[in-house]
């Protein structure tokens, strides 16, 4: 490994290491580093969280770009100490997503079915096939604010403090939001893919 | 947060639907008394066992990862970069025969009706044809300063 090669390393490690405030602020200074650190810790789960309540990828990548579009141009007035990034990235794109919502009204089962792993085959693709479509119609079912916060917590991996900040509710809210989808699932999948899960 | 001395199969239930099957995003108070509850109530059992279900069957439809077109396209983001609208006609694959089109129709119209002139436009317009020279200007500037 060349001097070169371990110089790059070592700036890498230690951009991995800071905070997004402070990846933010170097952002502001035109730092590249900063904002492939940025985009590799985020927009995984902007695209992701966009996909669950739009079921479109082409739509659910067009949001995650105007967010961090947005990110980049926030960053030179970016107060530390504020609203968490994340936080900030996510509510930016759940009111993209609910805008779009708002302009269709509609949502595709289909699409949730089409989603196949390539790493499985016959029997198992038509039961998996099955699945997402019954547990996606489900989840679509559910009224937006229920499936924003079901969505955030068990796709996103947010805790209920980071939901609550997102969808700027209290914590009592989101676990009641979450009560709400979650018993609305199992009475739905209960009736819908019984025969899915021996454990139903 | 109050210790919890017992819980009932319904309270387990609502802890369920409120925080999840995963036990580590239950309070230690709610751990503990779950685990009591668990290890004499079958009820719980069967609650918590349908709980995990529900949580796989949720992960059945995993979301996509980025494109590797978006992930170019975000790598090339700067303070610079046009509105969201501009963007989307410019990187949809779909808009493009519909920009390659208007591009041609407005050639073509160019081409038939020709460019505009000063006299098409109107005679308020400036002329360029109407200054000669230099020496014109030079002369126009004498005689201002005289």
């Amino acid at each position: 490994m060349s001097a070169g090669e371990r110089t790059r390393g070592d700036r890498a490690d230690d951009t991995a290491s800071l905070s997004d405030d402070v990846l933010v602020a170097r952002l502001a200074d035109g730092n590249k580093e900063a904002w492939n650190e940025i985009t590799r810790r985020h927009l995984g789960a902007l695209v992701g969280y966009a996909w669950h309540m739009l079921r479109d990828q082409a739509e659910a990548e067009d949001v995650a770009q105007e967010t961090m579009v947005r990110l980049m141009r926030k960053a030179e007035t970016w107060e530390p100490g504020g609203a968490k990034v994340k936080t900030w990235l996510f509510r930016v794109a759940i009111n993209q997503c609910i805008d779009r919502q708002r302009a269709r009204r509609t949502t595709s089962l289909d699409v949730v079915a089409e989603q196949a792993d390539p790493n499985t085959a016959g029997a198992t693709v038509a039961r998996d096939h099955a699945l997402r479509r019954t547990v996606g119609g489900a989840v679509d079912g559910l009224p937006t604010r229920q499936k924003q916060a079901l969505t955030l917590v068990h796709y996103q991996g947010f805790s209920q403090q980071e939901a609550a900040e997102a969808l700027a509710v209290s914590v009592d809210a989101v676990e009641s939001l979450l009560a709400r989808a979650r018993r609305t699932l199992k009475t739905q999948l209960k009736d819908l893919a019984g025969d899915l899960l021996e454990e139903w | 947060m109050n210790k919890m001395k017992s819980m009932t199969a319904s309270d387990f239930e609502s802890l369920l639907d409120r925080c999840g099957s995963v036990h580590s995003d239950w309070t230690a108070d709610e751990r503990e008394a779950a685990g009591r509850l668990l290890a004499q109530s079958t009820d719980a059992q069967f609650a918590l066992r349908r709980a995990e279900a529900l949580e796989r069957m949720l992960d059945a439809v995993p979301a996509p990862m980025p494109s590797d077109a978006l992930m170019a396209r975000v790598a090339t983001i700067s303070k610079e970069t046009p509105a969201y609208w501009i963007w989307t006609i410019v990187a949809r694959p779909a808009w493009r025969p519909a920009i390659l089109a208007a591009a041609m129709l407005g050639g073509v119209y160019l081409g038939v009706a020709g460019l505009p002139t000063s006299k098409a436009l109107g005679d308020n317009v400036f002329d360029l044809n109407s200054i000669a020279g230099g020496d014109e200007v030079l002369n126009m500037i004498e005689s201002l300063e005289e």
